[in-house]
């Protein structure tokens, strides 16, 4: 995969000023913004940064050299929230790290590329879960979820759209004590593992990346209709299996 | 006490734990040093290969012959670096596209050495054995590598012309994507 990326529709596309070598963005950008670091004046040497907004840390790391310090405030802005995704798609701590490393190095090796006015935060999560859909792409091939039987989901309807509610199974998470806490992040992390691949990244573009289903039909070649009996599979495997584990757990406590 | 708490309530939830539970970020420079083209990181490494590279010949008359059913396109002299060893498999261009700056290119592995789900592709310069470009290719599951890249304008002036069936002013050096991680 390329490090440009498509995220809602907007490609990001280098484009360079041939008379000016600098590129329009920059270009467009020394109007907008006052202050704005386009290439070739010097940077502060100060800690400011950490104010800048996004577009002028993306032009400061587009630069020859780049400009560590940006780089460095860039990271750490959007890290937490980029290793979060990787680690619900992954669920795997030491897999999230390299999985969000990963996305940067890509990003990095074509940083001249990046839109400073683009949304920097859905692009990156963009190429680490394009990166995560490449890996398990061969082994979805191999038959765990093959192409038959989603379409055997097609059809299915076992809820007749009903929302998907945990009543009596899963707490107020936020009533629950740091133990219960840890128990219950194992169950969900051990509930999204059943799923396939391709449910878990349907549910997690649902639910946690906000996309509809038509758009998420349109990156699998399926209809809504399609997308949206997937959610609710993956939504009733994952009750199911957090039904019967915390159930479990009822038991046990009781016992 | 309880409360009903649906999926999404829950997968939230637990993307804010891992939000809290993250490890702490990596640093720029580290993260700059990684994301070095690997010829400037390993120059010895690229000097052989790009010696090895260089010395395959590709008799293109008999390598026509042997691709007449159903895929048109020059071979194109490559090499795949495995960690300590170092393939010959000539890759055939299947479906070549420069517009607006990008480069769309669809190639394929003949024999298939092993199978890889995507590689690091360095495209290296006929006559100046020279890493013009590097970009990535996965694997589709018509069993081709599929990559898009921007190009630099130099670059995309000259091949915006080219044709699958012309024979590529390029050979390629592919190392398994995952190698870089």
């Amino acid at each position: 995969m390329n490090a440009s990326a498509q995220v809602r529709g907007r490609t990001y596309v280098h484009v360079t000023s041939s008379a000016s070598g600098l590129s329009l963005m920059d270009t467009e950008s020394q109007t907008a913004l006052a202050g704005y670091p386009v290439s070739g004046l010097p940077l502060p040497r100060d800690d400011s940064r950490s104010a800048w907004p996004d577009a002028w840390l993306i032009n400061a790391v587009r630069r020859d050299p780049p400009d560590e310090m940006s780089l460095d405030v860039l990271v750490t802005r959007y890290w937490k929230t980029l290793f979060a995704r990787c680690q619900i798609l992954t669920l795997d701590r030491e897999a999230a790290s390299d999985l969000a490393q990963e996305a940067w190095l890509r990003i990095l090796r074509a940083r001249r590329s990046l839109e400073p006015d683009g949304n920097f935060h859905a692009y990156i999560v963009t190429v680490a879960t394009n990166l995560w859909r490449d890996r398990n792409r061969t082994a979805r091939r191999a038959g765990a979820m093959a192409d038959s039987r989603l379409e055997s989901l097609d059809a299915a309807d076992p809820d007749h759209g009903q929302p998907m509610a945990l009543v009596d199974v899963v707490p107020d998470a936020t009533t629950l004590s740091m133990d219960e806490q840890v128990l219950l992040k194992m169950d969900i992390d051990r509930g999204l593992q059943r799923l396939s691949p391709h449910l878990r990244d349907v549910l997690v573009s649902r639910f946690v990346g906000g996309e509809s289903a038509a758009e998420i039909g349109r990156r699998y070649d399926r209809t809504e209709q399609t997308i949206s009996s997937w959610i609710r599979e993956a939504s009733r495997e994952m009750r199911v299996y957090l039904g019967e584990s915390r159930n479990y757990d009822a038991r046990a406590e009781n016992r | 006490m309880r409360r009903e708490f649906d999926i999404e309530e829950l997968l939230r939830w637990r993307l804010e734990r891992a939000e809290s539970d993250a490890p702490l970020p990596p640093a720029g420079l580290r993260l700059l040093q990684r994301a070095r083209p690997w010829w400037e990181l390993w120059p010895e490494r690229f000097a052989v290969q790009v010696r090895r590279l260089g010395a395959i010949q590709v008799s293109y008359g008999y390598a026509m012959a042997q691709f007449q059913h159903g895929h048109s396109g020059h071979p194109v002299p490559t090499l795949i670096n495995h960690n300590d060893e170092q393939l010959e498999a000539p890759a055939r261009v299947l479906y070549m596209n420069v517009r607006d700056g990008k480069l769309r290119l669809r190639f394929q592995l003949d024999p298939i050495p092993r199978i890889e789900r995507g590689f690091e592709v360095t495209f290296i310069s006929e006559g100046a054995l020279q890493p013009i470009l590097s970009a990535y290719a996965s694997l589709s599951v018509d069993g081709e590598y599929r990559l898009d890249a921007e190009l630099p304008e130099d670059l995309a002036a000259t091949w915006e012309a080219l044709k699958v069936t012309d024979r590529m002013p390029f050979r390629f050096i592919l190392r398994p994507a995952t190698d870089n991680i």
